[in-house]
């Protein structure tokens, strides 16, 4: 259970249209067993006409994490904290870090080192129709080898939006995305109903491809061996620590019962476009 | 625990906030996949956990460890100084070290099932032969650990007396190998057992229970394996023992009833249980003394 507080009431608002499927009734408040407070400050006026933007900050409990000036920002990083809290202790699943979307019946699963773009990458592949079930986390149901998705919305980093220029935005982006040199990138959140697409069902694993961010290269499908698929899945594992050698006895049985490939994503609409083209055969196959 | 120590009990932590307390001992463990942080003012508290936890204990600290403190009150107990038991910061229990020992380990134990949720567990028995699983879920107060022993005795390598910690990905059950807690009358069934008992030592002497460790029975502890047999020992005594064949369904049924923590898995879990049914042979076990029931069933089961 999560508590929000705030000094400006939009920013519930900005929440209450990407979780508000989660919000519970006021008075179970007293059960909230993390707090987040947002602390809102004003613009300024300088001399010559000019306006400091107010920055703002988040904090969980106690512990800032989120210092900026966009509301979207603050609510991806919120989100984000959120989710990981959320889903840190459900250790009946073998966690990944991956996204995926449903093919066909089956789930694609995409796993990755940290990377900003790999929710764009989702984002595309459920534009393009294919029901969402996780832009950069799943679960691993290690019984049903399904995946089962988080019902939250995609976190894409802030530099990929111009991408969905296109959709119809319920909360538009206030600011440029751009930010200093150096500070993690900014995430907002897009919601699978702005992306105009559906969520998934948990579905069992079909295809997974290991993307490969490189800008500037043509996407193309590249063959992996198995060594260096099972290296590539254990390293996104994210409660290793919890499954140890049982989670790579699922990641190698399930590497052994599917296709695997490389995936090198130079342009993501490409990556994308290639992704639901091939799919339907992977699949199949 | 006097009423006055239980009024002093306070829900943000027995000890001073940043104070060293001297900590006698501190020590970590890992339980399947529960790790614990465990520090201790008592030497004696500390030494007594140690013999108990000895199968879990671990050189260095694992991340997400638990902690418990076991911390001086001011208060004194009936016998000797009092201690307070704290874990993640709140205070659970108070009272003689030897009532804290038997806390401890209750409260340590209680938590493997909440915690592991990488395992679904039942409340079972568990031992092993020709590295297949012999499974015995059943209620409290069933004979389970005393049958346990019994099996031990007769050749069975031990996984647990308690729990039967079930590993989704293969199936197979788990050691969870902690020390067999029997009944002082329990130990009429063993022949010399007591006297090769060593859990009377230092902060033990005073616990209600006995506890025997696989290699008093001349054991071993087995590694994970396929359940091959489950059986649901009843609280049926009389006369002479006798393996009852259960359907299937009434096995999924009966280890549905004996789950920690089936909740967490729901359907998924159900599913688990029936692959487990459906690999295993199932029976129900009346009548007889717990050294006859492993005789049986080492005769009926597991021979050859």
């Amino acid at each position: 259970m999560f508590a929000v507080r705030t000094t400006d009431d939009r920013f519930l608002e900005l929440l209450h249209e990407y979780l508000g499927d989660h919000r519970v009734a006021d008075g179970l408040r007293d059960q909230a067993v993390y707090c987040y407070s947002a602390d809102f400050r004003p613009d300024r006026q300088l001399a010559g006409r000019k306006v400091a933007r107010g920055v703002h900050s988040l904090y969980l409990q106690t512990l800032r994490i989120f210092r900026g000036r966009e509301q979207e920002a603050m609510a991806g990083s919120l989100i984000s904290s959120m989710r990981e809290l959320a889903t840190s202790v459900q250790n009946e699943f073998v966690r990944i870090r991956a996204g995926s979307v449903e093919l066909n019946g089956g789930a694609l699963v995409m796993p990755s080192p940290p990377e900003g773009h790999l929710p764009a990458l989702v984002a595309l592949l459920v534009r393009g129709g294919a029901p969402y079930l996780g832009d950069e986390m799943l679960r691993l149901d290690p019984v049903l080898r399904r995946v089962h998705g988080l019902p939250l919305p995609l976190l894409l980093d802030a530099r990929d939006l111009p991408l969905f220029g296109d959709i119809r935005r319920t909360w538009p982006t206030s600011g440029d995305g751009s930010q200093r040199r150096g500070t993690a990138p900014l995430r907002h959140p897009v919601s699978v109903r702005e992306l105009g697409a559906s969520s998934s069902e948990p579905v069992p694993v079909r295809w997974i491809v290991f993307p490969r961010f490189d800008p500037g290269s043509a996407a193309r499908f590249e063959p992996i061996g198995r060594s260096e698929a099972l290296f590539c899945f254990a390293r996104a594992g994210l409660n290793l620590h919890v499954w140890r050698a049982r989670a790579l006895t699922l990641m190698h049985e399930l590497l052994e019962s599917v296709p695997v490939s490389r995936l090198v994503v130079g342009s993501l609409p490409h990556a994308a476009d290639l992704l639901l083209n091939a799919g339907p055969r992977a699949i199949a196959r | 625990m006097p009423e006055d120590m239980l009024d002093d009990i306070s829900a943000t932590g027995g000890g001073g906030e940043g104070a060293d307390p001297a900590w006698a001992a501190h020590d970590h463990y890992r339980l399947l996949s529960l790790p614990l942080e465990l520090r201790s003012v008592d030497a004696g508290f500390a030494e007594a956990a140690r013999w108990h936890l000895a199968p879990f204990q671990r050189i260095r600290a694992e991340p997400e460890s638990r902690s418990i403190d076991v911390l001086p009150s001011d208060g004194t107990g009936r016998a000797g100084p009092a201690l307070l038991y704290v874990r993640d910061g709140l205070t659970a229990s108070a009272g003689s070290p030897s009532e804290i020992l038997e806390y401890a380990l209750w409260d340590i134990y209680s938590l493997v099932p909440q915690w592991c949720r990488d395992f679904l567990f039942l409340h079972a028995g568990v031992v092993a032969s020709n590295g297949q699983a012999l499974m015995l879920p059943a209620a409290r107060d069933t004979g389970k650990s005393t049958l346990v022993a019994a099996l031990l005795e007769a050749g069975c390598s031990y996984l647990s007396d308690e729990f039967g910690a079930i590993d989704p990905v293969t199936g197979q059950v788990y050691p969870l190998e902690k020390r067999i807690s029997l009944d002082q009358r329990s130990l009429r069934f063993f022949t010399g057992l007591e006297d090769r008992l060593e859990d009377r030592r230092g902060g033990s002497e005073h616990l209600r229970q006995r506890y025997v460790r696989p290699e008093d029975l001349d054991a071993t502890v087995a590694g994970p394996a396929v359940p091959r047999w489950l059986v649901f020992p009843t609280g049926d005594r009389e006369g002479a023992p006798r393996l009852l064949p259960l359907p299937r369904a009434e096995a999924v049924n009966r280890l549905a009833a004996c789950s920690f923590n089936l909740y967490r898995y729901g359907e998924r879990g159900v599913v688990l249980l029936s692959r487990l049914a459906e690999a295993a042979e199932a029976f129900q076990l009346d009548g007889g003394t717990p050294p006859e029931r492993a005789a049986l069933l080492s005769r009926r089961l597991m021979a050859g």
